[in-house]
C-alpha cells in the first residue's frame, strides 16, 4: 500500500490534485550578448526549465559565463535567455525553443517551494484501457482539463505552443495533522497537450494519452537523388524500408541503374539469403550466382541484370545490438519502432 | 527486469516475426499486427511509459484479491458474436510471386455448439516466417475466439488504485456466486469516491458452457484440484478439505469456484441451505 492508499482509509482525508504543465515559446530577435564572442539572448517573460535547438534539449548552465563557456548550452535570468548554440551556428537557422512551466491545483498549495495556483475548475474523466481481441486498435485515451482564467491570466498565453508541452496530474491526501509533502503525490496521468480553447472565465487544454504519438506514419526518409544519383526513375521518392526478421521475395530498390546495385532496407541487414530475376519469356523466377552482397549496406550487385527485368531478394534483417541475432522478438521490434523510428527516449519504455 | 523484458522472455521461440515496411504506415497499424499475432499489449501508464505485455494466464497466488466487502457493484455481460471454429493463417508471404504458405486449424466444438451448420471461418495473413509459430496462433485464435467474450464491470475499494491493463485480479462475490481469477482490461479511477471502476476480461480458453450466474463459477477455467487445499490468506486461511456449512459466503464461493467437491457428502447437507447445488456425483 502507498502512503496515497493509506490516507485513503483515514475519514478526514481532503483531496488536493496538481496539475504540472508545460508549453513552448518559440525564442526569436537573437542578439549577441554585449562582452561575449558566442552567447546570444532573447527576450523571455517566462522562466524556462529548457531550451530545445532544433528540438533537442540544450546542456542548463548557472550563468551567462558558463554559457559561452560551453558549446549548446542556455540559462536564463531577468526576462532574459543566453544561449551557445551547438556547433556555434547562427540563432536565426535553427529553431530555438524555451520550456516553460505551470504549477497549478485545485486547492492553493506550496509544494517543494512552488507555488501552485488554485486554478484547476475542471479535471478529466480518464482511464486506461486495453481491448478484449489482441490487436485491435487500442483506444486513443483523451480528456480535458480547465483553468480558471476571470482574471485573464491566460490571456497573454494562448500564443504559446501548448501542444509542444505535457500535462502531469497527481493526486495527495491531506490530513488534518498531516498536508501531503510533494513525494506523497501519486501520478494519475501523464498527457500530450493537443487543442486549447481560451474563453472569459476558463482556459482549456484538451490532451492526449502518450501513446497517440505511435499515430505517425514511418519510414520518414526516402530514396532521392542526392543521397543516390544513379537511382532508377520509379524508385525516386520511395521510402527507405524497415525489416526485422527474415524476409522473402521482395522487390528491391534500384539505387543504381546504371551498375545495377539494388537496396532492400533503409539499415544494415545481417545476410542476404539469395536474389533472383524472372524470366519474362517463361515467366520463372531464375537464382542468381554472379551476385556481390554487402549486407552493411543493405545492398547487392546483379552485374548480368539486363536493367528492365523483375528481380527479387530474401534476406535476414536487422540485428540485436551484437550485430549477428536476428531482431525477430515482438518485444524487441516495438522498442526498435518507438526508440528508432519514433523517436521516443530511452527512459520512456517501462 | 521491465515490462519489454519480461515479454521478451515470454515471446521467446513463439512469435518469430517477419515485418517488412516498404510504404509510409502508422505505427499504430504495424504494432497492432504485432499484438495480434503475439497476445500482447502496448499501452501507456499514468506516468507516461510505454508498457509491453504478453498475456499470461495468471499463476493464481500473486494476483490482488478482491472479497465481497470490498465489491461494491458487479455486472457481468457476454458477447457472442463472431466465434471462431476455423482458422487459416496465411505466413511467409512472398509478394514477388504473391502466394503464402497456409495452415488451416479446426476447432469443430465450437461450430457445434453455436449450432452452426458450417465452419466458421477467422482467414489472416500474418507477419511470420516459422510454420511453428503460425501454428501456436492458429491454436491461440481457435481457443481464445472459440467461445463467447464474456466481460465483466465490477467496481472495488481503493485497494484497486494501482492495477493497470493487463494486470490479474481474483475476486469474491458471493451474491452472484463468483469467485474467480480475471484480467483488468480497463481501470477507471473515480477521484471523489476513491472507488476504481473495473472492465474486466474472463481468463481467455475456458471451457465452453462453464461458468455463468447460478452455475457456477464465472470466468474461472475449469480444472482438476488436489485433495489438500486451503483457503487463501485474504480468505481466513485454514483448510478447505471438506465442505462445512460454518464457511462464510465468500469462502463458499471460492471452493465453488477454485476446488472441487463431487465427492463430498457434506457439499450435499440438507442441513445446509447453502450447499448451493451439489454435483449430481456427490453421495451421501
Amino acid at each position: 500500500m502507498t502512503v496515497l492508499t493509506d490516507r485513503l482509509g483515514r475519514p478526514s482525508a481532503d483531496t488536493v490534485v496538481i496539475a504540472e504543465l508545460t508549453a513552448g515559446e518559440r525564442l526569436l530577435l537573437w542578439s549577441l550578448t554585449a562582452g561575449k564572442t558566442y552567447t546570444y539572448e532573447a527576450d523571455s517573460s517566462l522562466l524556462p526549465v529548457d531550451v530545445k535547438q532544433n528540438g533537442v534539449s540544450l546542456t542548463s548552465q548557472s550563468s551567462v559565463d558558463a554559457v559561452e563557456a560551453n558549446a549548446g548550452s542556455w540559462y536564463a535570468a531577468s526576462g532574459k535567455v543566453y544561449v551557445r548554440t551547438v556547433g556555434d551556428v547562427s540563432t536565426d537557422s535553427v529553431t530555438l525553443q524555451a520550456i516553460v512551466p505551470f504549477y497549478m491545483a485545485t486547492k492553493a498549495r506550496v509544494l517543494n517551494d512552488v507555488y501552485y495556483e488554485p486554478r484547476i475548475v475542471s479535471l478529466p474523466s480518464l482511464s486506461l484501457r486495453i481491448e478484449r481481441k489482441f490487436g485491435d486498435p487500442g483506444q486513443l485515451g483523451s480528456g480535458s482539463i480547465s483553468f480558471a482564467n476571470g482574471d485573464g491570466y491566460f490571456d497573454t498565453l494562448s500564443g504559446l505552443q501548448w501542444d509542444a508541452g505535457v500535462v502531469v496530474l497527481k493526486i495527495g491526501i491531506d490530513l488534518p495533522d498531516a498536508p501531503a509533502i510533494y513525494s506523497e503525490y501519486d501520478t494519475i496521468g501523464t498527457f500530450l497537450s493537443k487543442t486549447w480553447t481560451k474563453g472569459d472565465d476558463k482556459f482549456t487544454l484538451q490532451f492526449e494519452e502518450w501513446k497517440s504519438r505511435t499515430k505517425k506514419k514511418i519510414p520518414t526518409t526516402f530514396y532521392d537523388r542526392d543521397e543516390y544519383p544513379g537511382l532508377r526513375d520509379s524508385d525516386v521518392g520511395k521510402p527507405k524500408q524497415i525489416a526485422y526478421g527474415k524476409i522473402y521475395d521482395v522487390p528491391p530498390v534500384c539505387v543504381d541503374l546504371a551498375n545495377k546495385i539494388f537496396q532492400v532496407a533503409g539499415h544494415p541487414i545481417i545476410e542476404f539469403i539469395e536474389t533472383r530475376v524472372k524470366n519474362e519469356a517463361t515467366g520463372g523466377w531464375v537464382r542468381q550466382i554472379d551476385v556481390t552482397y554487402d549486407p552493411p549496406n543493405a545492398q547487392f550487385t546483379l552485374p548480368s541484370w539486363d536493367q528492365v527485368a523483375e528481380v527479387a531478394a530474401d534476406f535476414i534483417g536487422k540485428a540485436l545490438e551484437d550485430g549477428i541475432t536476428v531482431m525477430d522478438n515482438p518485444s524487441d521490434v516495438i522498442k526498435d519502432i518507438l526508440l528508432t523510428y519514433l523517436g521516443e527516449a530511452p527512459s520512456s519504455i517501462g | 527486469m521491465g515490462y519489454f523484458d519480461d515479454a521478451k522472455t515470454a515471446l521467446a521461440g513463439r512469435s518469430r516475426l517477419s515485418v517488412y515496411i516498404k510504404e509510409e504506415t502508422e505505427a499504430a497499424e504495424v504494432i497492432s499486427g504485432i499484438n495480434e499475432v503475439s497476445g500482447t499489449y502496448l499501452f501507456s501508464d499514468y506516468d507516461g511509459l510505454y508498457r509491453y505485455r504478453a498475456y499470461s494466464a495468471p499463476t493464481g497466488a500473486s494476483v490482488l484479491s478482491f472479497t465481497q466487502d470490498e465489491v461494491f457493484l458487479f455486472q457481468e455481460m457476454t458477447d457472442a458474436k463472431d466465434i471462431v471454429s476455423m482458422v487459416r493463417v496465411e505466413y511467409r508471404y512472398r509478394p514477388s510471386k504473391d502466394y503464402s504458405q497456409v495452415l488451416v486449424y479446426e476447432n469443430p466444438s465450437a461450430q457445434h455448439l453455436q449450432g452452426e451448420p458450417a465452419p466458421l471461418l477467422k482467414e489472416l495473413r500474418v507477419p511470420l516466417y516459422e510454420g511453428s509459430d503460425a501454428e501456436v496462433l492458429a491454436q491461440m485464435i481457435a481457443l481464445f475466439e472459440g467461445d463467447r467474450q464474456r466481460t465483466f464491470k465490477a467496481r472495488v475499494s481503493r485497494r484497486g488504485w494501482s492495477l493497470l491493463p493487463a494486470d490479474f485480479i481474483s475476486l469474491s462475490y458471493a451474491r452472484r456466486g463468483v469467485s474467480a481469477t480475471f484480467e483488468v482490461l480497463e481501470v477507471k479511477r473515480n477521484y471523489e469516491s476513491f472507488t476504481v471502476d473495473l472492465l474486466l476480461g474472463a481468463p481467455r480458453g475456458e471451457i465452453p458452457g462453464g461458468g455463468g450466474s447460478g452455475g457456477g463459477p464465472a470466468g474461472q477455467d475449469g480444472h482438476w484440484t488436489g485433495d489438500a487445499e486451503n483457503f487463501p490468506a485474504s480468505l481466513g486461511g485454514g483448510s478447505a478439505d471438506s465442505w462445512s456449512p460454518g464457511w462464510t459466503d465468500e469462502q463458499r464461493a471460492y471452493v465453488r469456484a477454485n476446488l472441487g467437491y463431487w465427492c463430498e457428502s457434506e457439499y450435499a447437507l440438507d442441513a445446509d441451505p447453502n450447499s448451493y447445488k451439489p454435483s449430481c456425483w456427490s453421495f451421501g
